[in-house]
This record gives C-alpha cells, sequence and structure tokens, in this order.
C-alpha cells in the first residue's frame, strides 16, 4: 500500500517538473499576453510617458475610425474568397486526382500541390509581386497576348485585394486539397457503388453524392481557413504595403501600423482583441459543430 | 467506357494544368536568377535558363563586405544586405527553438499523456485553449516583455518565446498515448525508477512525434516574417525573409535577378525538408489545423 502510495507521489512530482517550463512559458509569452492586451486596451500607452486610463474610449473610437473599419471588412472579405476559391479547387483537384490510377502520378501531384507550403509567405509574395507587375509582369503579357489586356493587379483598389487573395491561395492549396483527399478517403465504397447502379453520373453524382458525403471536410477547411487567413500579414504587407490606400490593409496590418509605428499601444491591443474575438467565434463554432457531427472521418 | 475515358482524360488535363500553375512561377524564378539583371523583365518571359550568370549568386552572398574586385569593404550601409550573416542568424533561431521544442514539448507531453497529477484535466484544457491565441493578437505584450528585458533586436528575443509551445505540447501527447502501457509495468516491476521508464522507454518511442514537431518548428521558424520584422532592427540581425524583403526594396526593379537568387538561396533548406521529409510534414500540417 505505502508502495503505491509513494510511487504516485514520485509521478506526481515528476509529472509538475515536466510540465513546469512549458506552462510557465505559456504563461508567459501567451496566456500572459493575451489578459495584458485586454487591459492595455482600456489605456492610453505611447511606452514612452506613463499609461493613462481609457475606459472604453479606444472601443468606441474604433467604430468611428473608418481605417479600422475598412481593414476589418478588407479581412474578412479577404478571409470569405480564400475560403471559397480555396474549397472549390482543393475539392475538385482532390476529385480529379481519384481518377489517376497510376500511384506515382499520384503522388507527383500531390507534392506538386504541396511543394508552396513549405516556402515562406515572404518571399513568395517578393517574386509574385513581380508576376503581377501591370507593366512588365508575366501576367499582363499573356492576358494582353489572348486579347484581355492588362490588369492593374496590385496597383488598382478593386483588384489588389484580389491579387492577394490569388497570391495567398497559390500558396496554401495544399492543405485544402490533402484535407478533401481524406474526406474522400472516408465515404464508404458502397454509397458510390449505389449511386452507380442509380445511374447517377457527372455533376449530379457530384452535387448528390460527393458534396454532401465530404460536407464535415467542407465545413473543417472553411472555418480552418478562415481562421488562418483572418491573421494574414505577409502577403498584403509585401505586395504593396497595403496600398493603394486602404485596399489592401488587413486587421493585422493596422494593428502593426498603429502599435509598432504610431506607438499607440492601447488602441493597438483593442484592435488585436477585435480580431481575437473574431477568431474566438470561429473557434467555438467549429467545436460545437464538429462534436454534432456523427459522422465526421 | 468512353465516358469513363472522358473523365480520366479530363482529370489529368485539370491536374497538369495546375501543377503548371504551381511549377512555372517557381521556374522562372530559378532561371531569372541566372539573367543578366537587365534581361529579368524582359518579354515575352522565357521560363527556362538561358544564360548562367552566377554573378547574381556571388553579389547576393558576398557584395555587403567585399568589392567585385575582391578587396574587402566591411559591413557598411551598402544596397545589399550581409546574407551570410542571415543565414547563419536564421539556422541559430531555428535550430535552438527546435531543440527546445523537441525537449521541453516532450517532457509536457508525457506528463498530460501518462502521469497523474493534481490539476491535470484543467492544465491541459489550459494547454489547449491557448493554442487557439494567434501571435498577431499577443505581439503588442510580448514586445513590451522583451524590451523590458532588453532582448529585442537580439536572436534569443526570437528564440526564447517560440520554445513554449502549446500545439507541439499537444502533437508529442497524442504519440504518447499510443505506445502501450504493458511496457511501463514491466519496468517498474523490474524496480526502475519512473525516470528511467521516461528516459529509456518512451522518449525514444516517441521519436516520430519528435522528428514531425522538429520539422514543423524548422520550417515555420525558417520562413517566419511577422515576429522578426517588429522584434529585430539591425539587418546583421535580419533572419532571412526580412533580408530578402529588405533586398528588394533596396533594388526596386532595378535588378531582381539578384533578389532572385537570394530567394533561392532561401529555399533550399525548406526544399531539403520537403523532399526529405514530406510525410512528416503531411501528418504535422493536418495535426496542426486543428489549432486556429
Amino acid at each position: 500500500m505505502l508502495n503505491i502510495a509513494s510511487l504516485k507521489k514520485t509521478k506526481a512530482r515528476l509529472a509538475l517538473l515536466f510540465v513546469a517550463p512549458t506552462m510557465l512559458g505559456i504563461l508567459a509569452f501567451t496566456a500572459g499576453p493575451i489578459a495584458f492586451s485586454f487591459i492595455l486596451s482600456l489605456f492610453y500607452w505611447d511606452v514612452l510617458s506613463p499609461m493613462k486610463f481609457a475606459g472604453l474610449s479606444h472601443y468606441n473610437y474604433l467604430l468611428q475610425d473608418d481605417v479600422a473599419v475598412t481593414t476589418l471588412k478588407n479581412t474578412i472579405y479577404f478571409a470569405v474568397m480564400v475560403v471559397i476559391l480555396q474549397n472549390i479547387i482543393g475539392f475538385s483537384l482532390a476529385m480529379a486526382v481519384r481518377n489517376v490510377a497510376n500511384k506515382y502520378f499520384r503522388y507527383f501531384f500531390r507534392s506538386v500541390f504541396f511543394l508552396p507550403l513549405v516556402m515562406s509567405g515572404a518571399t513568395v509574395s517578393v517574386f509574385m509581386a513581380y508576376f503581377f507587375n501591370t507593366d512588365f509582369g508575366i501576367v499582363n503579357y499573356y492576358l494582353e497576348l489572348v486579347g484581355i489586356g492588362s490588369v492593374r493587379w496590385l496597383t488598382s483598389t478593386q483588384m489588389v485585394l484580389v491579387t492577394t487573395v490569388l497570391v495567398y491561395a497559390w500558396q496554401h492549396i495544399g492543405i485544402t486539397f490533402i484535407l478533401f483527399l481524406g474526406g474522400f478517403a472516408s465515404i464508404p465504397e458502397e454509397v458510390i457503388v449505389a449511386a452507380d447502379i442509380d445511374g447517377l453520373t457527372g455533376w449530379r453524382k457530384i452535387f448528390y453524392i460527393y458534396v454532401p458525403m465530404v460536407s464535415p471536410t467542407i465545413f473543417f477547411s472553411s472555418v480552418i481557413g478562415f481562421i488562418h487567413a483572418v491573421q494574414v500579414f505577409d502577403h498584403p504587407y509585401i505586395l504593396t504595403r497595403g496600398g493603394p490606400g486602404d485596399a489592401n490593409r488587413t486587421a493585422v496590418m493596422y494593428i502593426y501600423e498603429k502599435a509598432f509605428q504610431d506607438l499607440e499601444f492601447g488602441y493597438g491591443s483593442t484592435l488585436a482583441i477585435i480580431l481575437f474575438l473574431i477568431i474566438l467565434i470561429a473557434t467555438i463554432l467549429q467545436f460545437y459543430v464538429q462534436k454534432k457531427w456523427v459522422f465526421y472521418e | 467506357m468512353n465516358r469513363i475515358n472522358g473523365n480520366v482524360i479530363a482529370s489529368y488535363l485539370y491536374l497538369v494544368f495546375f501543377a503548371l500553375i504551381i511549377l512555372l512561377p517557381l521556374l522562372w524564378v530559378v532561371s531569372t536568377s541566372l539573367r543578366l539583371p537587365v534581361e529579368s523583365y524582359s518579354l515575352p518571359p522565357k521560363w527556362l535558363p538561358t544564360d548562367f550568370m552566377w554573378e547574381n549568386y556571388w553579389e547576393v552572398l558576398f557584395s555587403y563586405y567585399y568589392e567585385r574586385d575582391g578587396t574587402f569593404v566591411g559591413s557598411q550601409a551598402s544596397a545589399n544586405v550581409p546574407f551570410p550573416h542571415l543565414m547563419l542568424n536564421s539556422f541559430i533561431v531555428c535550430f535552438f527553438v527546435t531543440i527546445g521544442q523537441v525537449f521541453f514539448c516532450s517532457f509536457a507531453g508525457y506528463a498530460f499523456a501518462r502521469l497523474a497529477f493534481p490539476g491535470k484535466t484543467a492544465l491541459f484544457w489550459f494547454v489547449m485553449a491557448t493554442m487557439m491565441i494567434p501571435l498577431q493578437v499577443t505581439i503588442i505584450p510580448i514586445y513590451v516583455l522583451l524590451s523590458k528585458l532588453g532582448l529585442t533586436d537580439s536572436l534569443t528575443g526570437l528564440i526564447l518565446p517560440a520554445i513554449p509551445s502549446a500545439f507541439g505540447t499537444f502533437l508529442m501527447r497524442q504519440y504518447y498515448l499510443r505506445i502501450p502501457s504493458a511496457l511501463e509495468e514491466a519496468m517498474i516491476m523490474d524496480g526502475a525508477s519512473q525516470w528511467q521508464v521516461f528516459w529509456r522507454v518512451f522518449f525514444p518511442l516517441a521519436t516520430p512525434g519528435m522528428v514531425v514537431l522538429a520539422i514543423l518548428a524548422f520550417n515555420y521558424h525558417w520562413n517566419e516574417f511577422f515576429r522578426p520584422l517588429i522584434l529585430i532592427s539591425t539587418d546583421t540581425t535580419f533572419t532571412v525573409p526580412l533580408g530578402i524583403v529588405a533586398l528588394r526594396d533596396y533594388k526596386m526593379t532595378g535588378s531582381i535577378s539578384v533578389v532572385l537568387a537570394g530567394i533561392v538561396i532561401s529555399m533550399i533548406p525548406a526544399l531539403i525538408i520537403y523532399l526529405f521529409g514530406q510525410k512528416h510534414l503531411v501528418e504535422g500540417i493536418l495535426t496542426g489545423s486543428v489549432k486556429g
């Protein structure tokens, strides 16, 4: 009896020793900072002079700050476009790969779609900016060749966010692709056979069988994609520094500019808290819906 | 039968089309990095390498330090970045973050998977909850904390906050859960201590999880841009992505082939990881996509 009790005790002591460094680290660099962000959002602070209580005035100001509203709109718009585009391309690529019988070809395509994921968003954006250059860019060269004419990818307020979506989606398509590959693999063979016996083909088979069967994947990849996309910074920052005007300015970019260029740490934290709440809502949504989805994988 | 063949052909065409969309830009990057800077924007675009201007690589690597004729000019504010410094800095950051994460996450993950201790469930939910907090939201307090500690503009300031990883702890826990507990019981019977059980059995058996974690951590921090942009200000302390963007800004639309040479060099470590660790990367990203 005594033996077991002491064993339990040494186990607990070892466990505390094992979790302590990581727990303290998370406390110092994640949990503490998020709490401190909340506090900062209630203060005026430019680092140099002492903090001054602001109450909710930052939150009030945010509603009147056109740039803040624009950046939030841009961010949501960006994330929704990314999610739609990635779902369509990821779904269709995974679907197409199923028709490839040769194992090596399948591996080849998988590897190619996965390749941009290991690159840096920063360097990808640098060379993509050359690609989408209005006057010298390759994209416009071919568009003019086929008669569409040149598009001001990075210099027009209407186009620039779309261009950022394209660059971002180019880099991240591998994730959605892999997710759908897994989704399709989990469809029971009988369902497909039954659909074939019923004579379902082409688009009807896609919309009546495949789309509903992988709906958990669609939901999952949408929420995950959304959560990642609202945190975007590298791509719009490097492509155009947020311009022209504020057309390519996203929430994180505005946080960065307010805090680290204008030294408005209080207001910067307020913006960060709003972004955090958006992500929190998406995460909670994912958590609950996923629990309810019975036939998930 | 005809219809099936039609589907297969359409599928191949579709896949090849997208494969080209991924591969052609990369091919252009490599080809153009070897071209005369004045020809880098030449249209119609030349996809394949035509020239082999290895001087572009010399320039991106060494022109911060040396004149073309080989005389040493010393570190100075030139229209260039100290590329070897950047590579070394990135390697140092990635190395220590990776080692640190692998060790500390192995410890914590093991405790959560295998040991009983008071407050375990609550602490585990705490870890899971912090996993969804993105860096972008906490960067202001992190910056304040690091500047109080005098760690901004230093590699230590990049390394230290990156080591405690909620995601890594979760990932390692998953691996420790898979190891059968019969091993543990047998060792305890033989009189081994708790530490020996961990160090001789569980730690080595969790190697696959460590490989996944190491690959993800290395790749993530090799590519990381946002945190270094905020924390680092001296060019000799830059990491590679910061340097590439600085170089791009120096060169404007001038010698983009030199910038592209820098990009090609910067991609080499990521490509090595990709070639040898693709399976682990896929696995890690799938686990990681659970995280926000």
